[in-house]
């Protein structure tokens, strides 16, 4: 099993500060979600802990051993879906699928609904049939964590509970860090519940993200 | 890597060519001593705007190398170099063909 803990984030912009003091934990097997409302500093949490944005303070522990280079840097260790489209479009569904040594086959078992060629390129796909090849090259790759910033944004109902399915199952081999709006579903799924507000994190629950107007 | 540099290059590799075709025309034109120097900072400021304009408009697809331990900033520098070594050489072989000789 394996241990990532983040705390002493401190992120500020332009002298507004986003991130204080914030520890946050995940571990193999758990799925650890993150509330908050808009411009609470969820996705840029999540970009300090990938290593992308630069903080002014941090430490990452990895099994408490602490990690000097940014977490993207460190091969199989861990992956990152952002909230908007990041596969170039002009690939190909195929070669997307290569460039992560995944078989498309095992997507279509899971969504064999969809019509497209493995020969498409991304460019000719909607945005949710995008997001959805997206969130499966990530949710399935071999690293030991996987951090999803909005996983279920552009998605239909039906592939949302498949998608819920795919992370719970996957949760077997990693660790995951995920934030969503659709609060009831990503929380149908979580372990662990944080909750951001003005830069703070703190473990929250159900019953308490239900007083704060989150399940209307 | 090297398929990964390709689709990096990809996204900014016509601007790029069409700038250095414009270069060589200039230098065909006025010889090569003449021009140089203006041409290479021209050269090279427009390759760091085409760099911002990609990290402001196309930063969402950095996650794509980021997800394969790969900097783009890296592959950037990659780009810059091999960018500039076909400038170099066509700027070359145009002063050696210019009408102002």
């Amino acid at each position: 099993m394996n241990i990532l803990e983040v705390d002493s984030v401190t992120y500020s912009v332009m002298g507004r500060q986003i991130l204080s003091d914030v520890y946050i934990k995940t571990q193999t097997g758990r799925i650890t979600t993150l509330i908050g409302r808009n411009g609470q500093g969820k996705s840029s949490l999540f970009k300090v802990i990938y290593g992308t944005v630069n903080a002014e303070n941090k430490s990452v522990r990895l099994n408490n051993t602490y990690l000097r280079n940014d977490l993207y840097k460190v091969k199989g260790l861990i992956n990152f879906l952002p909230q908007s489209s990041f596969l170039p479009k002009a690939l190909k569904v195929k070669e997307a699928f290569d460039f992560f040594s995944m078989e498309t086959s095992d997507f279509f078992e899971y969504f064999p609904e969809l019509k497209f060629s493995t020969a498409d390129r991304l460019g000719q796909l909607s945005g949710g049939e995008t997001k959805l090849i997206e969130a499966f090259l990530v949710i399935r790759s071999n690293t030991l964590f996987t951090i999803l910033d909005e996983p279920f944004v552009y998605l239909m109902p039906i592939y949302i509970e498949r998608l819920k399915e795919i992370i719970s199952h996957e949760k077997k081999n990693k660790g995951f860090l995920v934030t969503d709006h659709l609060v009831r579903e990503i929380c149908d799924i979580s372990d662990d519940i944080y909750y951001i507000n003005t830069g703070n994190v703190c473990l929250t629950n159900v019953e308490r993200l239900n007083r704060l107007g989150f399940f209307l | 890597m090297i398929k990964l540099l390709f689709i990096f290059c990809k996204r900014f590799i016509l601007p790029s060519v069409l700038f250095t075709i414009v270069c060589c025309l200039v230098i065909w034109r006025f010889q090569l001593t003449n021009t140089i120097g203006a041409i290479i900072w021209m050269k090279a400021l427009s390759n760091l705007v085409f760099y911002f304009l990609l990290k402001t408009y196309r930063s969402n697809e950095y996650y794509f190398f980021y997800n394969l331990n790969v900097n783009p900033n890296k592959l950037y520098i990659y780009t810059y170099l091999l960018d500039f070594l076909l400038f170099g050489i066509l700027a070359f072989l145009t002063s050696q063909n210019s009408i102002a000789r």
